[in-house]
């Protein structure tokens, strides 16, 4: 028990519509349920067309047969780590932020860049020098959750302030407030000194 | 917290290049997450069900229960080898490290835990102080993750491979707005074993 101060509270879990759903449909399928492990397959799949995807985006730096070793990892992986699966954003999102970085792991594995500097992105640079995707799901993943959850309903499910005042019961007015302050926080998280560590 | 978006110290990035950078992770993603939308061909469900068959397939009766019979024999081994031998073993400390009134307590994950998904911590400070985060194997002393910076009181483990973390350290420093600790807590956590 904490003497003294106020406990912060950091239970904010809006989530996605589609998120929540998903959650569900992992949990039924960590319970074993045939049909939801059908279903929950049929989603995965989708590992294959990303990571192909991925590849070619960053010029093939892998053959087709590191690819199938990708794939097989990332598939085990997802289903090992289906229980930290929170639904802030959809199983799409979150499966494909999962070969992004296991893509990225097994570049580095395989030393397919060379000259790297200490903590430097992997993927190929951003056109304009500035943060690269890697960067950004980082920055994302050190932000309070309510503040993660307005900027992803705003930029990756492309909301406007209004959709996402009535997702979150409040008003636009407070969400415009919660993005630029979260705009502000990621203007410093994503600065020069953003490659400083982080395992 | 910054709230001019028109001043810019040279730390920062400039607000029209985060916001490059964001539509460019979100454009990509939608992208991606849009084509896997389509159907799955025969060929991709065949390598989800390959890769996972193993691990959805219980193993045949008589074989689980060998299993389990050797399980429990390996259980009992341990447990009289410890009992003869770890009696002279220093031991280990309680999870949880309470630092007295002024203190910073690390939530979770803390003790036996099943699966290594969130960082939780508490801290008497009032506001929205700093944090740095660090994870070390407990065995050989590696740094497992570190993140610094940090607003909130937890950070999600969601998106992270956690596939090497057994038994494992937290430390969590809260930071003045120089960036050095003026607080410490940490804690033990490991996973259940199977």
């Amino acid at each position: 028990m904490v003497t003294g101060g106020e406990v912060q509270d950091h239970s904010f879990r809006a989530g996605t519509q589609s998120g929540t759903e998903d959650v569900a449909l992992a949990r039924r399928a960590l319970a074993g349920e045939p049909d939801a492990r059908r279903e929950l397959a049929g989603r995965l799949a989708c590992v294959v067309r990303m990571l192909s995807s991925l590849n070619a985006r960053w010029g093939r730096p892998l053959s087709a047969h590191d690819l199938e070793d990708v794939t097989q990892d990332v598939l085990v992986a997802l289903w090992r780590g289906l229980p930290a699966f929170a639904g802030l954003s959809s199983l799409e999102s979150w499966i494909f932020r999962s070969c992004h970085r296991a893509l990225l792991a097994r570049l580095r594995s395989s030393r397919q860049v060379t000259a790297l500097s200490d903590g430097a992105a992997l993927e190929p640079p951003a056109p304009d020098q500035g943060p690269t995707n890697d960067d950004v799901y980082q920055a994302l993943e050190r932000l309070e959750p309510r503040a993660r959850c307005v900027i992803e309903l705003k930029h990756f499910e492309e909301l406007t302030f209004e959709e996402i005042g009535s997702r979150l019961s409040t008003s636009p007015n407070t969400v415009k407030s919660w993005y630029y302050q979260t705009i502000a926080d990621l203007r410093r998280i994503l600065g020069p000194g953003r490659r400083g560590g982080g395992a | 917290m910054n709230t001019d978006r028109g001043d810019r110290r040279d730390e920062e990035l400039a607000e029209e290049d985060v916001l490059r950078a964001l539509e460019r992770a979100a454009h990509l993603e939608r992208e991606s997450v849009a084509e896997a939308r389509a159907p799955a061909s025969p060929g991709e469900l065949r390598a989800v069900e390959g890769a996972l068959r193993e691990i959805w397939e219980p193993a045949p009766r008589a074989t689980r229960r060998r299993v389990w019979l050797a399980a429990a024999a390996l259980v009992l081994a341990a447990i009289t080898l410890w009992r003869f031998t770890a009696r002279d073993a220093p031991e280990l400390p309680p999870p949880g490290v309470v630092l007295g009134q002024n203190e910073l307590r690390i939530l979770a994950p803390e003790g036996q835990v099943e699966a290594f998904t969130i960082l939780r911590w508490q801290t008497s400070t009032r506001g929205t102080p700093r944090f740095e985060v660090r994870v070390y194997d407990d065995a050989t002393g590696a740094l497992l993750l570190r993140e610094s910076d940090l607003r909130a009181s937890e950070l999600s483990l969601e998106n992270r491979d956690t596939s090497a973390w057994g038994r494992v350290r937290i430390e969590v420093d809260e930071l003045d707005s120089s960036g050095e600790p003026v607080k410490s807590g940490g804690a033990r956590a490991w996973l259940r074993s199977p």
